[in-house]
């Protein structure tokens, strides 16, 4: 599969169309904000009547009913909903955001509130372009390279964040999720890249860019975060497997421990710090 | 622990080689195991057919340190692969 294959694959499984949704696949119904993955099918329930269905081949049916938000459906369609239909289509989904940099995707993963998006954000300042924001897609197709999707182009801040990074704020995500939407500063990449490094957010006392050993890339590769639950399940994948694409990600690029200050005062010398780091990579083997 | 062939247990693990280490996961229970230098070589040593003796003759060599230098030590992370359930003797 050649990489505009997947992208075009990606789109066309992604396409919207509103309708009628089952509300259970296998006799049970859902809960609200509860997500079921069942063969080739995702259903996932909304926070009130809202109802989202794929079944693969065949794209995304929104059920909207009353009272249901256009933003909680964007909400939906941008979050879980795709980090299922990309794992039903063989793609592995990271909860991550990235920059690009020398035809290269740098990628940052963490614990909810660990900075992800901020930091993509503010090396925007810098001329790094947005990659992705919140997941990153990794196409492991082809067995010579590790690849990644470009994804979604609206960044999500909070308002610190907004002010931390001086991007320009723009529609509030959702009524009910405390974050807003805003455009990246250095513009965004629209083709697919290979993964030069995947770093793992912390905050400490002091600015560290560590290299992680293997073992220790493969373990933190195994979050808890629902999109790796969301990946498990869809792609039915059993610990061999999931293990072997984990090894494969940490084999192709550099797996980094990276801590940064936590004090809002040191923000912008945290962004020069990973600023240089990712630049005076360039070249380096992986 | 001497005699007895030692030996991985085929279907338990999954073993992957990354730079200069091996990192090894139970697919029962999902345990991760790293080995690197020392451990890695011994891992790699056990073959099913060499026994603790042989293993550890070998890895003397290639230290070039007299084999009852580090036999205690072998006899100790042979142990604790199979605690770990990774390898069985016999």
């Amino acid at each position: 599969m050649t990489l505009s294959a997947a992208q075009e694959l990606l789109a066309h499984e992604t396409r919207v169309t509103f309708g009628t949704a089952p509300r259970h696949l296998d006799g049970d119904g859902l809960e609200p904000s509860q997500l079921q993955l069942l063969g080739d099918e995702l259903l996932l329930r909304g926070r009130g009547e809202l109802f989202i269905h794929y079944r693969k081949g065949h794209g995304i049916v929104v059920d909207q009913g009353p009272g249901v938000e256009e933003d909680e459906i964007a909400s939906w369609l941008n979050g879980s909903v795709y980090s299922g239909v990309a794992s039903l289509n063989g793609f592995l989904p990271l909860h991550a955001s990235a920059i690009a940099h020398d035809g290269k995707v740098h990628a940052f993963t963490g614990a909810s509130g660990a900075g992800k998006s901020t930091l993509a954000t503010g090396l925007g300042r810098f001329g790094f372009p947005l990659f992705c924001d919140d997941t990153l897609l990794i196409d492991l197709s082809n067995p010579d390279q590790v690849m990644c999707l470009p994804g979604h182009k609206r960044l999500k801040l909070t308002q610190t964040a907004v002010e931390l990074t001086g991007a320009t704020p723009c529609a509030r995500v959702a009524s009910f999720i405390d974050k807003v939407y805003a455009r990246p500063l250095a513009g965004i990449v629209n083709e697919p890249m290979p993964l030069a490094e995947l770093a793992f957010l912390e905050f400490g006392g002091s600015r560290t860019a560590a290299r992680l050993s293997a073992g220790e890339s493969i373990m933190r590769l195994e979050d808890g975060h629902q999109t790796a639950q969301i990946f498990q399940s869809a792609a039915q994948i059993d610990r061999a497997r999931y293990f072997a694409a984990r090894t494969r990600i940490a084999a192709s690029a550099r797996m980094t421990r990276l801590v940064r200050l936590a004090d809002p005062d040191e923000f912008d010398a945290n962004l020069a710090f990973v600023a240089a780091h990712i630049t005076a990579r360039e070249g380096s083997p992986a | 622990m001497t005699g007895s062939a030692i030996r991985k247990i085929a279907g338990r693990f999954s073993e992957s080689a990354i730079d200069d280490e091996i990192v090894l996961m139970r697919l029962d229970n999902g345990d991760f195991f790293s080995l690197s230098g020392t451990s890695r070589l011994i891992w790699e040593l056990i073959d099913g057919e060499r026994d603790l003796a042989q293993i550890g003759a070998m890895a003397a060599a290639q230290y070039a340190v007299p084999a009852t230098t580090i036999a205690d030590d072998i006899a100790d992370f042979v142990s604790a692969l199979i605690e770990a359930g990774l390898v069985a003797q016999g």
